[in-house]
């Protein structure tokens, strides 16, 4: 300050004082201002395209979810349009009015047969109502369904399938249980149609927050970003379907390859204490 | 009189500080002007200015402090307060009655400088909702900061120029522009300060055409 007074006792310094100090800081200032505006308009266009991008995909996940609830009602409704309806048909004609002038033998013939159609009715609305809700989850647990599910799949001879379960003491909510059961389902038609794989392992492990379930098998599988990609693509609902699972559960799915590149894994990360 | 019509529109807790120091304006504009009519006394007139100063400084302090969300401002603000009122009254001591100390005035523009610089890098960290500029704090910054920073140097050499005849023509121009030009961008904010109500007004209402009947008939 003394330095700029002692300059500025000659008019000509004080006058290149005046102005080149003004000029400086009036356009430091404009510079500051416009920084400003550019950057914070930067931000928030950044911001917005995350938001429509995240928008985007939430969209996608509900258009999905809607999709497969409407495919999965189409199919119950053909299962009972085309498999119940004719065998209720059939036995109604088994059934019929004439029956009663028939002789006995044919009218026992008759109810056998008609009894024997009911039957295969009453398996068949059974077979439905389980796709719907398997009663071993239902009754048994996670834990039961899954391994029925594996034994099942053990059973067909095409494939290895085992199944530990290391800490399900306490059982999750049954909505729950139900959403992992579907997302662990819907893996394993994806390793079936598309992996080619000759072994699935699921494993079961939990901690005092979560529970983690991995399934290994050594197939063609996918990563996490293959996973992303994919499932952000409009065809393909199994994916989609998967992720708007893990979503209500507010958990988590990691598609990973083991460094040895002998097989992968899919791990899900579901908290315990989420309400559905 | 512009400044007691904005007034009017800026009776609100947010702004109220800054509501309060348009009302010191005013006042020490008439005061100044009565001043130069009636009484025609130099200590006088600079005895005006070292109290409006120190509204001045108060007033803009307190509003920023209620705009920053820096954790240390309290401290700052307060402590930078005291020393400024404290050197204030000792400089009211110390000089005649005819002298006036710049130091006063640099110091504050000094400070108020850092406080709006500090005062746009939040802007810039936190208000990602909309641009900056619909803000009408935002304006109300970029005025004082073009008000203290095109007076700096102004201000930083008056101090020993004060006889010049010359230098107090050049400074009556280029503080009348400096003032002239921040009051504009004060206008360009208590603007966007009314549109901004205004929407929010709006905003209250359904927008629904009254003529579409939504009654609920039994």
């Amino acid at each position: 300050m003394i330095l700029l007074q002692t300059i500025a006792q000659s008019p000509t310094g004080l006058n290149y004082i005046l102005i080149f100090g003004t000029l400086a800081m009036v356009s430091l200032t404009v510079g500051v201002v416009f920084f400003v505006i550019l950057h914070q308009r930067k931000v928030i266009r950044f911001n917005e395209q995350l938001k429509r991008l995240e928008d985007e995909k939430q969209q996608i996940l509900l258009n999905a979810s809607i999709k497969f609830q409407e495919e999965e009602r189409n199919r119950i409704a053909a299962d009972l349009h085309d498999d119940v309806g004719p065998l209720l048909a059939t036995a109604r004609l088994y059934l019929n009015e004439n029956l009663v002038h028939q002789e006995q033998a044919a009218q026992i013939q008759s109810i056998m047969s008609a009894k024997q159609i009911i039957d295969d009715a009453i398996q068949l609305i059974r077979n439905i109502s389980h796709s719907m809700m398997p009663p071993t989850l239902k009754n048994f647990g996670l834990e039961s369904a899954i391994s029925d599910m594996f034994q099942k799949l053990n059973g067909s001879g095409t494939m290895n399938a085992s199944v530990r379960f290391h800490d399900y003491k306490n059982r999750l909510k049954l909505e729950q249980e139900l959403h992992i059961f579907r997302v662990v389902q819907e893996l394993i038609n994806n390793i079936i149609k598309h992996s080619n794989a000759g072994f699935i392992h699921l494993t079961q492990n939990a901690n005092a927050s979560h529970t983690y379930i991995r399934l290994h098998h050594d197939g063609r599988g996918i990563v996490q970003t293959e996973f992303e990609r994919l499932n952000h693509v409009a065809n393909g609902l199994g994916l989609k379907n998967i992720a708007s699972r893990i979503k209500v559960l507010n958990g988590n799915i990691y598609f990973e390859i083991d460094p040895s590149h002998t097989y992968y894994k899919v791990t899900l990360e579901i908290p315990k204490d989420h309400n559905v | 009189m512009v400044c007691l019509f904005a007034l009017r529109k800026f009776i609100k807790r947010d702004i109220l500080p800054f509501s309060l120091y348009l009302l010191a304006t005013a006042v020490f504009a008439y005061l100044s002007i009565i001043q130069q009519i009636f009484i025609k006394s130099v200590g006088y007139q600079f005895f005006l200015i070292r109290l409006f100063l120190l509204a001045e400084f108060s007033l803009l302090a307190y509003y920023y402090m209620l705009q920053l969300h820096w954790k240390h401002k309290k401290i700052v603000i307060w402590g930078a307060g005291s020393i400024y009122l404290c050197y204030s009254l000792f400089s009211l001591i110390q000089s005649a009655p005819g002298e006036f100390d710049f130091f006063l005035v640099v110091a504050e523009s000094l400070f108020f400088l850092f406080i709006m610089l500090l005062f746009f890098y939040e802007k810039m960290k936190y208000s990602l909702k909309e641009p900056v500029y619909y803000s009408p704090q935002f304006w109300f910054s970029v005025a004082f900061l073009v008000y203290f920073s095109g007076n700096f140097f102004l201000f930083l050499v008056t101090q020993s120029n004060i006889q010049n005849q010359q230098f107090i023509t050049n400074y009556n121009m280029m503080y009348g522009f400096f003032t002239i030009l921040k009051n504009i961008i004060l206008c360009v904010g208590i603007y966007t300060h009314i549109q901004n109500t205004n929407n929010r007004r709006d905003r209250r209402h359904s927008r629904i055409d009254t003529q579409i009947n939504l009654d609920y008939v039994r």
